[in-house]
């Protein structure tokens, strides 16, 4: 680009009008993505008091949204909550994903076909239309009010999900692989755990990312299936958060509280964004 | 005992038949190699040997066992692939073992059986890598090393060495050599470069098109090739194939002559019911002599390869034979030749090989040269 | 003789059925399938049939074992003169009306903006690995958390939006933008589109990098005008991508749910079918009569999905 012949000065500064429209682009764009997060954390640390002068830049560092936050015993009940029903539901897809993702992947069989779009069908049903009958079922089962409910139920959005991207990647190792263990008399089950499973971990990190950051965030299963404040997750219990009128919302607690659920997202994605990048369009863009 | 013998050995891929009833015989720790052109069934028929297909027809047996529906394991067979296939995840010394412990040995018999095999093939001191942290040599020993610990009594390798460059794959050759002599056991290999298939084998397999062409020992298809298919495949540059006509023929043998080639009488028995032949001679056992004749040859390039040339030649009437493949003839580096040059064209008789209008060999009694 | 052909057909039967080894592979893969099969129907399937039952049933949500069958009586029924069930009901139609219209906007601007967004990702620049990051913050924030950040930002009195407005001077009086009727659909699509756009954007960018780069750099050798090749070049190829992002983006704006609930809770000018339905089966504890939208729901999505999934399937690789 800087290897033009004659340094035209139309061009030249036609270049940089360009190259600085550019750079507006680009800063707006992060400027849209991160304002209300950023927004929301700064007015976490504005006393009530300073809550109601509007303005864009940081004025205070107080901390007492979080103490009145963290004194709510059902909100720190809540985090765990949402950690457990995350960590487990993870650790539920990954197992049955796995050993799916081996099955359709790499196995060839009359009603593959069907298996998958079986499951891509289930990734797209409305949550709403299984409530009633899931409803049913987890009572049956006895575990409403109770987290298992959940680790149930978000298996509705997270198998289907979990499978798909792992079957994606495990397409891609190499056929010669899985003969060379034939050769060496490995069953299918010990090819499976013991040449694929050490390396799928990292597909497995990031499937594992996605859903976790799915049941972290899932609602109205957790608003349907969860009744008392000791068994809630952190979505339903900020979206209980209200004070005595539409008026006295208190909404320095509440962006407290959500900068509390969303720092350790902020966090994951930071750290893993090539792998959340590579799992989100694994399903969709290959083939 | 492991000899490995096939009998009608069909496959077929949805409905295409890509190995087409094999009958082949492999002696116990003879080497045997399977040559043939790309996508010829190669692969496919090393494979089924292996029971990583399955055979549509026919009978595999190996050590007098009918093996067609045992699994690999129980086949006794080891396998090298062509990308080595090594697990990434493991060590050196766990892709050897990995075979011997799902075969349920004990611990301390594993490590005594990996580290013979690791001696045989000079890997002591790489045993606690992992395969990234090898050359490209060093992983193919890993890859023949996981597949003779299980003392297999059959090999089979698919290209082996076609990943590594040209200094190593000799070095490799000579390796796989050795490695036969000291094991004993029966080798199947499947390889393009025909020195390996002339210096490795005790038999070579010509396959094309998912059939046999001819099978037997270097020496025989080198020079007795059953047929014009073999004849041009063994040997490079390939074979040279002139038409020619029968002039006559009797139990003397077979008087011929074709576009530039003089009339010549060979020692064979019979025309094969035709007048018209091919006549097949290798580059290497034709000489040329300068001559103004008009039905001589004409020089139209020469190769020069430090040893020797490569002359290329302009048949008389200035067509080429039915391959639009321009004849050639390896000569010493010394030699006088120019593009343009016209030559005649002679060879010895016993070094003629004469096809019918199918392309098979025409037999030849055992007969010693006759001049004319 | 005839034995011996005997003998080759039987083989042959055996054979068809493959070595051993494919035998023992094919169990396995039904034996590994099975415990997610069990799962998708004890989660999914069973769960849907009992929807489809519930909705021809009276089921009330506190006694669901009484239901009594009583027809098409919650889609549709005739009774004195006048029309009773869900399609006869003008809120489910309001509240069709706005899902398809949330649609419709939202998943047309989160593709416009998704498509600039990979463009200008695709471009290389110093930080391009943090913008990109940044514009995954809004993907990874719950749904719920963002609807509460966006109310502070839309809050008629303290909110930095109307403060904003204001002090540029496009509006002089506050505007109330989740609780006005006019503007609520228009607040729900601005929080959507800021969340759902990376998801578009990430999906073409993905594209947009597996682009071969020599018709690239030929275009720019002839010269041709870069709006053209996109046009010409660039968006015929990142087609595929963008149909599979928007049929994801379309069945997750048809069943949106708690970005509407929260914002603007049961809001009648925001109300999409999933928040109907939701209101008959839990608030209003019919069961019947939810479950009954909830069927139509499944329906029109189902519908959507074959008819996508039937005009680009070979985009979503499933034939392979
Ligand atoms: N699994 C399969 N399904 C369908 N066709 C196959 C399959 N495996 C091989 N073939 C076909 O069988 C033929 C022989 O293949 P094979 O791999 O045995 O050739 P090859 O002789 O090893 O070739 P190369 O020298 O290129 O390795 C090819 O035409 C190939 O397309
Ligand atoms: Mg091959």
């Amino acid at each position: 680009m800087n290897r033009e012949r004659t340094p035209d000065k139309a061009a030249a500064f036609k270049r940089v009008l360009l190259r600085a429209g550019f750079w507006v682009l680009v800063i707006a764009l992060t400027f849209y993505a991160i304002f209300p997060f950023y927004y929301a954390l700064i007015s976490s640390f504005k006393p009530s008091s300073a809550l109601f002068e509007v303005s864009a830049l940081p004025t205070a560092l107080d901390f007492s949204n979080y103490r009145t936050l963290f004194a709510q015993p059902t909100f720190s009940r809540s985090i765990f909550n949402s950690a457990l029903v995350a960590v487990l539901v993870v650790l539920l897809a990954l197992l049955l994903g796995l050993a799916a993702a081996y099955a359709l992947g790499r196995v060839r069989f009359r009603g593959r076909g069907m298996v998958m779009v079986v499951v891509l069908g289930v990734s797209m049903f409305p949550q709403i239309a299984v409530l009633s009958g899931l409803f049913e079922v987890i009572r049956w089962l006895g575990i409403y009010n109770t987290p298992w409910s959940l680790v149930l139920s978000y298996s509705i959005f997270t198998l289907p999900f979990t499978v798909w991207v792992m079957t994606t990647f495990i397409r891609q190792l190499p056929n010669e692989l899985e003969e060379a263990a034939i050769m060496d008399g490995a069953t299918p089950w010990v090819t499976l755990t013991r040449v694929f499973l050490p390396l799928m971990v990292p597909a497995m990190v990031t499937t594992g990312l996605l859903a976790f950051i799915a049941a972290w965030n899932e609602f109205l299963f957790a608003l349907t299936f969860v009744l008392t404040n000791e068994q809630r997750t952190v979505p339903v219990a900020i979206a209980m958060i209200s004070g005595n009128s539409q008026f006295e919302l208190p909404w320095g607690v509440l962006m407290a509280a959500s900068v509390v659920v969303t720092v350790p997202l902020v966090v994951l994605v930071m750290i893993f964004q090539r792998r959340i990048v590579s799992g989100l369009t694994a399903g969709a863009v290959k083939g | 005992m492991a000899d490995v013998r096939l009998q009608q050995v069909k496959k077929e891929f949805g409905g295409n038949l890509i190995i087409k009833g094999v009958d082949l015989e492999i002696k116990n720790g003879e080497f045997a190699v399977l040559v043939g052109p790309s996508g010829c069934g190669k692969s496919t028929l090393l494979r089924l040997i292996a029971g990583l297909e399955s055979i549509s027809d026919g009978e595999l047996h190996i050590g007098g066992q009918l093996v067609n529906d045992l699994p690999p394991r129980e086949r006794g067979v080891g396998m090298v692939f062509q990308s080595y296939a090594l697990y990434p995840h493991m060590t050196v010394f766990d892709n050897i073992a990995f075979g011997l412990k799902l075969a349920g040995q004990d611990k301390e018999a594993v490590r005594q059986r990996v580290m013979e095999t690791a001696k045989i093939l000079q890997l002591d001191e790489l045993m606690g890598r992992k395969p990234k942290q090898l050359s490209g040599g060093q992983r193919q020993r890993v890859a023949i090393g996981r597949a003779i610990a299980r003392e297999s009594d059959i090999l089979l390798m698919d290209e082996p060495l076609s990943n590594l460059d040209a200094a190593l794959r000799v070095r490799m050759r000579v390796e796989i050599a050795r490695l036969h002599k000291l094991l004993g056991s029966t080798m199947i290999y499947v390889t393009h470069d025909q020195t390996e298939a002339m210096t490795l084998a005790d038999k070579i397999v010509v396959l094309n098109a998912g059939h046999i062409e001819q099978a037997g020992s270097p020496r025989e298809l080198f020079e007795r090739p059953a047929n014009t298919f073999v004849a041009g495949f063994i040997g490079s540059p390939k074979m040279n194939f002139f038409d020619v006509e029968v002039s006559t023929s009797d139990e003397q043998g077979v008087q011929i002559q074709g576009k530039g080639i003089s009339a010549i009488r060979l020692p064979f028995a019979s025309t094969g019911g035709t007048s018209r032949l091919t006549l097949g001679i290798r580059p290497e056992h034709m000489q040329l002599t300068p001559s103004n004749d008009q039905h001589s040859f004409t020089v139209s390039n020469i190769e020069y390869l430090g040893n020797e040339i490569y002359v290329y030649l302009l048949p008389p009437d200035g067509t080429s034979n039915l391959d639009m493949n321009f004849p050639v003839c390896r000569a010493p580096a010394g030699n006088e030749l120019a593009i343009g040059d016209k030559v005649a064209v002679s060879f010895s008789v016993e070094h003629a090989h004469l096809f019918d209008g199918d392309g098979q060999a025409l037999p030849r009694p055992g007969v010693t040269a006759i001049e004319c | 003789m005839g034995k011996a052909s005997l003998l080759t057909s039987e083989r042959r039967n055996r054979s068809a059925r493959g070595t051993q080894v494919r035998r023992e592979r094919v169990r396995s893969a039904w034996l590994f399938l099975s415990p997610l099969l069990v799962g998708l129907l004890v989660v999914a399937g069973w769960p849907l049939l009992r929807t489809l039952w519930f909705s021809f049933t009276d089921a009330n949500l506190t006694q669901l074992d009484q239901a009594q069958w009583i027809g098409v009586e919650n889609y549709l029924y005739y009774q004195d003169g006048a029309f009773y069930g869900v399609l006869a009901d003008p809120d489910w139609w309001n509240s069709v009306y706005n899902t398809l219209f949330f649609t419709v906007i939202t998943v047309s601007l989160e593709v416009v903006v998704g498509v600039i967004v990979a463009l200008i990702l695709n471009a290389n620049f110093k930080g391009r690995v943090w913008v990109r990051a940044a514009i995954l913050i809004p993907w990874a924030i719950p749904t719920v958390v963002s609807a509460q950040m966006w109310l502070w930002m839309f809050n008629d009195q303290f909110g930095i939006i109307n403060y904003l407005l204001m002090g540029v001077g496009i509006i002089s009086e506050p505007l109330a933008w989740t609780a006005s009727s006019s503007l609520s659909m228009w607040a729900v699509i601005i929080v959507d589109v800021w969340k759902a756009t990376p998801f578009v954007a990430l999906l073409v960018l993905a594209a947009m990098q597996m682009l071969p780069s020599d018709c690239y750099e030929a275009a720019k050798v002839d010269g041709i005008h870069p709006m053209r090749v996109f046009f010409r070049v660039t968006l015929p190829l990142i087609t595929p991508a963008l149909l599979v992002a928007i049929i994801f983006r379309v069945l997750d704006a048809l069943r949106v749910f708690d970005l509407v609930y929260v914002l603007t809770s049961n809001s009648s000018s925001t109300m999409t079918m999933s928040v109907y339905a939701r209101q008959q089966l839990v608030e209003f504890q019919d069961v019947g009569y939810g479950s009954a939208a909830s069927t139509i729901l499944f329906v029109v999505i189902s519908l959507i999905a074959v008819v996508y999934l039937y005009l680009g399937r070979r985009q979503l690789g499933i034939s392979s």
